[in-house]
C-alpha cells in the first residue's frame, strides 16, 4: 500500500473530518442558542396565571352521544376547516384552535353555562383539550372534551356529515 | 462507473445539489430550534428533553456539511455525515409511517400544517443517500477548495 494513496486514506479522513464537523456543530449550536436565547436557553414561557374557575372535563363516547341525542349543547370541532369539511359529527360547528382569537365572536351567542363539547381527530391530537381550556378560560362553566374524537365517533358509526358525498349519514348508514 | 466517479463536473454537480439541500433544510431549524424540537418530538422516538438538544446541534451540523460540500472543504466528512443523517431521518420517517403517525416532516419547514410525512419523502431521502455515497467516493475534486489548497502546496498530503 502506498503511504499517500488517497483511496486508502479516504475512510480514515472521512471519519476524522466528520468528527471535526460534529464537534464544530455542537459548539456552534450551543453557542448560538446561548447567545441568541433561543431553544435550550430560551426564557420559559410565561405561566398562564388565569386559571379557569370551571376547568374542562374529560367526556367519553357514551356521554357525548347522549348529549348529541338530547341536543341543547354545542359540539365544537377544533380541527382545521379542511378536515371539518371532509366530514364531522353531525350538527357540530367548526372552531379551529388556530383561529380561536379571530372567530371569538361566535362565543357571544352561547350562554356561559351552555354544555360545550370539543373534539378533534382523536387520541393523536390535543387541540380539543386546548380549545376546551380556552373556552373555560373565557368563562364557560360547562366545557368538556371528547378525547376519542372524530375517530371514535366514526368507529361507532354515529351520525356524521360526510361531505365527500355531500350527505348526512345516520347509524344505519341511511342518507337523510 | 469509474468515469462517473472521476468526472469533475459530475462531482461538482452532486456536491452543489446535496450541499444546497442541506443548507436550505437547516435555515428554518436554526431560526427556531424550539419548533424543530417539537417536530422531532412528534416522531415519538427520543425521550423527553433530548429533542431540544438534537434541535440545538443538528441544524448546525447540517449547515456545516452543506457549505463544506458546496465549497469543497471536508468533503469526505460532510458526505459521510449527510449519508448518516439521511439514513437516520429515513428510518424515523418509515417508523412514523408504520405507526400511522400523521405528522409534518420537519425537514425543510417547521410549519406543522405542511409537508406531512409520506413514502415520497422516503424515496427522496433514498436518492439523497445515493448522492451522498457518490460524493463520498467521488474523485472529481477539481472544483473544490481542497483541490486548490493541495495544488498551491503540492508537497503537502
Amino acid at each position: 500500500m502506498e503511504p499517500n494513496n488517497p483511496e486508502s486514506s479516504t475512510g480514515r479522513s472521512a471519519v476524522r473530518e466528520a468528527m471535526f464537523i460534529t464537534v464544530a456543530g455542537i459548539l456552534l449550536g450551543f453557542g448560538y442558542t446561548l447567545v441568541s436565547g433561543k431553544g435550550l436557553y430560551s426564557e420559559p414561557a410565561p405561566v398562564n396565571l388565569k386559571v379557569a374557575e370551571y376547568p374542562p372535563e374529560y367526556i367519553g363516547y357514551e356521554e357525548t352521544y347522549a348529549a348529541f341525542e338530547q341536543g341543547g349543547g354545542v359540539i365544537v370541532d377544533s380541527r382545521n376547516e379542511y378536515d371539518y369539511e371532509l366530514g364531522h359529527i353531525r350538527g357540530s360547528i367548526n372552531l379551529p384552535l388556530k383561529e380561536f382569537e379571530a372567530r371569538k365572536e361566535i362565543l357571544r351567542s352561547w350562554q356561559k353555562d351552555t354544555l360545550i363539547i370539543t373534539y378533534c381527530d382523536g387520541q393523536e391530537c390535543n387541540s380539543s383539550i386546548d380549545l376546551a381550556t380556552k373556552l373555560a378560560e373565557a368563562g364557560f362553566t360547562n366545557v368538556k372534551f371528547f378525547f376519542g374524537g372524530w375517530s371514535e365517533w366514526q368507529e361507532h358509526q354515529s351520525p356524521v356529515y360526510d361531505s365527500t358525498s355531500r350527505r348526512l349519514v345516520d347509524e344505519e348508514g341511511e342518507e337523510q | 462507473m469509474n468515469k462517473l466517479r472521476t468526472n469533475h463536473y459530475i462531482g461538482l454537480a452532486a456536491r452543489v445539489v446535496l450541499g444546497a439541500v442541506f443548507i436550505v433544510a437547516s435555515i428554518d431549524k436554526i431560526a427556531d430550534p424550539s419548533a424543530f424540537a417539537v417536530s422531532i418530538d412528534n416522531y415519538r422516538i427520543l425521550p423527553q428533553g433530548l429533542p431540544l438538544v438534537v434541535a440545538t446541534v443538528l441544524p448546525w451540523v447540517e449547515i456545516l456539511c452543506g457549505f463544506g460540500l458546496l465549497f469543497g472543504l471536508f468533503i469526505r466528512g460532510s458526505s459521510l455525515l449527510t449519508m448518516l443523517m439521511l439514513a437516520v431521518f429515513t428510518a424515523a420517517v418509515i417508523s412514523g409511517l408504520l405507526r400511522g403517525l400523521d405528522i409534518s416532516c420537519g425537514c425543510f419547514t417547521q410549519d406543522p400544517d405542511v409537508a406531512r410525512i409520506g413514502w415520497g419523502k422516503v424515496v427522496e431521502n433514498a436518492g439523497l443517500i445515493v448522492l451522498s455515497v457518490f460524493v463520498l467516493f467521488s474523485t472529481g475534486l477539481r472544483f473544490t477548495i481542497e483541490h486548490w489548497l493541495v495544488s498551491r502546496n503540492p508537497g503537502s498530503p
